[in-house]
């Protein structure tokens, strides 16, 4: 029998603390650190940098044996004090890893002793998190450490301002700019958490740039508690992990939850709420961008339509990149996500009720390997034409011989990945258009005299 | 101005001037200090990894395994397990009740699925802290699988870079020794320090078949397990990297009597030593003889290759950051045959031996760091005017900000660096990374900063 079914292979998920580290730079001037093994930090800066193409420095408190014995304060603090002196942040976020998590330190406990000790100093804000690596996945570490920032951060309310809170989930710088122009359309004034737009998607420098300019600003994360509403952009429903669940309990701010808006439907969603909090009518850029989406999903209807897709990625952009295919005519045999949340399927079924699943393979805790062989299983009675995935898909995708739609993380064998837009009627139109022509081009190279089918 | 180096690493960052200075290395990171290096895992699975017909297997939480996935450029003519990633995956279950049963299954499995020659078992950071007993599973796995199985002490905190090495050379050790039937030939070497990167071992194995020298097992590029089982039977072990494998070397010297040289294949002036090294070792005048008509050729074809590229970079200024010190040395005298000055060099895991050696070799005001971190290789890039940066993944947008060039020559490359072959792909690159019209548009280099 050679069925897999304990051991790990081809992981698709990653780990917690990468999460944590991403959301982390999204904040101004802020360092994250890990608090454990050099290792993590190393390995995880490692991917963040083939991913965007920017330097990422992630600081660790180098655990060495001592500290696994007599525990890790003495290395966190002076991992803190280099940090401060190299890096003059204004925020410190502190995430644990499996290491630290394991031999049960108490990150808050030294947090406080170490403020306790350097009172009078000008301290960094220091944000801790936990996320040890052996539990979910980087998506639930993130996520975490969007809550957790809001958590220590965000102060008591005062006066309510006309502000919104926009919480966001693991976008890419472009889609993070495009976001804000839509807002800024409304004309709606908000504080977006986190914008790492900046910091992992820059210039060129004239002397080292230890922290980017850009970024969301502790004063403004201060000062969440008075918006008039919180509008939070995920795919599932994360109660624990939530930020805007949490400021919704704690200062009654109304809550929104949507999905990413991806796909003409989700998008309308998006806009029409954008245009209820505003009162602003829906500016005429905007209606023009979705006539103009439409206007390609007609003129591509019978490229796609019954084509068959293998999805896989984050739980949050699978949702949506669903809602996107679903609306224009493709097949999607196969959904998997990188969590482990067991919400998939639901979610799913519930949202796009109109939709029968049952041709559809639901994957979770699944990891390449698995992928591997019960995508190639369907593929023997109901072929491929598209995969869509990070670029660990792409020996699977060779395999098949099918094309393959870099979407997710990480990204690395392409430049550019830091601009991929794919949210709103713009950021649609462009994924989509690519989407389309990667059919179009597979049809043509396949075609002996290189007719294609435009 | 802020201090660009920390308290505490002030020993660690020198000047080469008239006087020799002992320079501090070999020593954990400062916590903080943003290190360019690893861990202890990363150290054994650097070692290890290429051995392609083996499973390797990482016993922990998912993370080690999954940002390791075939990020190496290690080529195999065969099987190809180590572009593949397993792990136990351990969830907090594991590790409130241990991960022991959970390894056992796993190792199972994978024999079953994928029949290997041998399996590697690693130890991340938390294994000895939830008391996991690695040993014992995999005595236990090989006495059910009757394949060899084998731990590799490899958690993260327990140490650096190179006591992962050493972890890793103990585990190849373990392997070495039990073939002693197959016929090999007489005088035989095996290459230690070789990863097969972009097929580099291939190209080095060819140049010995030329000369005549047989190779008994390469460690590990395109490695196999049967190879390593019967290194014992070489009669001279060939070093390269030997930050990473002189464990093993010493090892093999002290229990089979092999001696060892230590060698490098990167320029054209070390690969020639390292041919006529081994020649020399053996007294052989037919393979000596070899040698010479091999180099002749090579690098007279070299020469008037690389005649193109050599008036555009004579006097331009690079920067060196690698993992292991001997690795430099080769660079620096690499640059000088096409002229090129070197104003920064620094290793992730030099000695103290190699240290010195860097010093005598070095020009006048090259800066000299060890365990560097991108505050002090850009501040020192920039005020060096370096155009060129050699170094690895985590260096290079750090460069290419600054309006630094940059040439990949770590371990995930996927273009052929060694041998002659290499050279000129070196060569080529530098020359591509320094000649690129975009500089012209870069503010550092609109200061007038670079130098023509």
């Amino acid at each position: 029998m050679n069925d897999v079914k304990v051991v790990t292979r081809n992981s698709c998920r990653l780990c917690m603390p990468l999460g944590a580290s991403l959301a982390f730079k999204g904040i101004n001037k802020c360092v994250p650190l890990l608090h454990g093994g050099q290792g993590c930090a190393t390995y995880i800066r490692r991917y963040m940098i083939g991913h965007f193409r920017e330097p990422v420095d992630i600081g660790s408190s180098s655990f060495s044996e001592d500290s696994a014995v007599f525990g890790g304060r003495k290395n966190l603090f002076i991992s803190l004090e280099n940090i401060m002196q190299k890096y003059e942040p204004v925020a410190i976020g502190v995430a644990t890893t499996c290491l630290s998590e394991t031999i049960g330190e108490d990150l808050n406990g030294y947090i406080k002793e170490f403020k306790s000790l350097n009172e009078g100093r000008d301290l960094p804000y220091i944000i801790p998190v936990s996320t040890p690596s052996y539990n979910e996945s980087h998506t639930e570490g993130y996520w975490k450490s969007v809550k957790a920032i809001v958590e220590n951060i965000t102060e008591n309310k005062s006066i309510q301002n006309n502000k919104i809170n926009v919480f966001i989930s693991m976008l890419s710088p472009a889609d993070i700019r495009e976001l804000k122009r839509l807002l800024q359309l409304f004309k709606i004034d908000f504080t977006l958490l986190p914008d790492y737009s900046d910091s992992l998607d820059g210039g060129s420098w004239d002397s080292y740039c230890t922290l980017a300019n850009g970024g969301t600003h502790i004063e403004d994360i201060k000062k969440c508690s008075n918006a008039k509403l919180s509008l939070e952009l995920a795919g599932s429903v994360r109660d624990k992990l939530s930020p805007a669940l949490f400021l919704d309990e704690k200062f009654d701010i109304e809550p929104r939850i949507l999905n990413i808006p991806i796909g003409l439907e989700e998008t309308d969603r998006f806009i029409n709420l954008l245009q209820q909090i505003s009162g602003e009518e829906i500016p005429d850029e905007i209606q023009l961008e979705r006539e103009r989406l439409l206007d390609l999903y007609i003129d591509s209807h019978k490229f796609v339509f019954g084509k068959n897709i293998a999805l896989i990625g984050d739980e949050d952009s699978v949702i949506s990149m669903t809602s996107l295919f679903l609306e224009t005519g493709f097949n999607l045999s196969f959904i998997a996500s990188t969590s482990q949340s067991g919400n998939l399927q639901n979610r799913i079924e519930e949202l796009y009720a109109d939709h029968e699943f049952t041709e559809t393979l639901f994957l979770e805790r699944g990891d390449f390997g698995v992928i591997e062989e019960e995508v190639t299983r369907i593929s023997e009675s109901n072929p491929f034409d598209l995969m869509i995935s990070s670029s660990k898909g792409f020996k699977l995708s060779k395999k098949l011989d099918i094309p393959l739609f870099r979407y997710g993380f990480p990204i690395h064998d392409r430049v550019g990945s830091a601009h991929i837009k794919s949210i709103g009627y713009q950021g649609t139109l462009e994924i989509f258009e690519k989407i389309v022509n990667l059919i179009l081009e597979d049809i043509q190279s396949k075609n002996p005299v290189g007719y294609g089918n435009y | 101005m802020k201090n660009i180096v920390l308290s505490g690493r002030e020993n660690q960052v020198t000047v080469k001037n008239d006087s020799k200075h002992a320079i501090t290395c070999d020593t954990a990171s400062l916590a903080g200090s943003v290190s360019q290096r690893a861990c202890v895992f990363c150290g054994s699975r650097v070692v290890l990894y290429p051995i392609a017909d083996a499973i390797h297997i990482v016993h922990g939480p998912i993370g080690c395994a999954a940002y390791t996935w075939d990020i190496r450029g290690s080529l195999s003519s065969g099987p190809e397990y180590h572009r593949l990633s397993f792990s136990t995956d351990l969830q907090e279950t594991d590790v409130i009740y241990g991960g022991e049963t959970k390894l056992e299954k796993s190792i199972t499995e994978l024999v079953d699925k994928y029949k290997p020659n041998a399996l590697f078992v690693y130890s991340t950071c938390i294994v000895g802290i939830i008391g996991d007993d690695l040993s014992m599973v995999c005595k236990k796995s090989f006495k059910k699988h009757g394949i060899p199985v084998i731990p590799v002490d490899s958690e993260g905190f327990k140490g650096t870079k190179k006591d992962g090495y050493k972890a890793a050379c103990n585990a190849l050790f373990s392997l070495i020794g039990s073939d002693n039937e197959t016929k090999v030939p007489n005088n035989g070497v095996n290459i230690l320090g070789e990863f097969n990167l972009a097929g580099e071992a291939w190209m080095i194995k060819e140049y010995y078949k030329q000369v005549g020298i047989p190779i008994i097992s390469v460690m590990t590029g395109d490695g196999r397990v049967h190879e390593i089982q019967r290194a014992h039977r070489a009669k001279l072990n060939v070093v390269q990297c030997s930050g990473s494998m002189i464990a093993l070397a010493e090892k093999m010297k002290k229990e089979y009597g092999i001696p060892y040289i230590r060698v490098s294949y990167f320029g054209v002036e070390d690969t020639s030593k390292a041919l006529y090294d081994v020649a020399d070792f053996f007294k052989n005048s037919e393979m000596q003889k070899n040698v010479s008509k091999l180099l002749t050729k090579k690098i007279d074809e070299l020469t008037l290759k690389i005649e193109k590229f050599r008036k555009d970079l004579k006097g331009r200024k690079a920067a060196i950051y690698v993992g292991g010190a001997f690795k430099a040395f080769s660079l620096i005298k690499a640059l000088r045959m096409v002229e090129m000055k070197v104003v920064l060099v620094g290793s992730q895991t030099g000695s103290k031996e190699d240290y010195d050696v860097l010093q005598d070799m070095c020009d006048k005001d090259t800066v000299i760091v060890d365990d560097s971190n991108p505050l002090e290789l850009s501040h020192f890039i920039l005020e060096k005017k370096a155009e060129v940066f050699i170094g690895g993944v985590k260096e290079r947008y750090m460069a290419l900000k600054l309006g630094v060039g940059f040439c990949d020559h770590n371990h995930e490359r996927k273009n052929a660096l060694a041998g002659f072959e290499g050279m000129y792909n070196f060569i080529k690159e530098l020359h591509c990374s320094v000649m690129s019209p975009v500089w012209k548009f870069h503010p550092a280099r609109k200061k007038g900063e670079c130098s023509e």
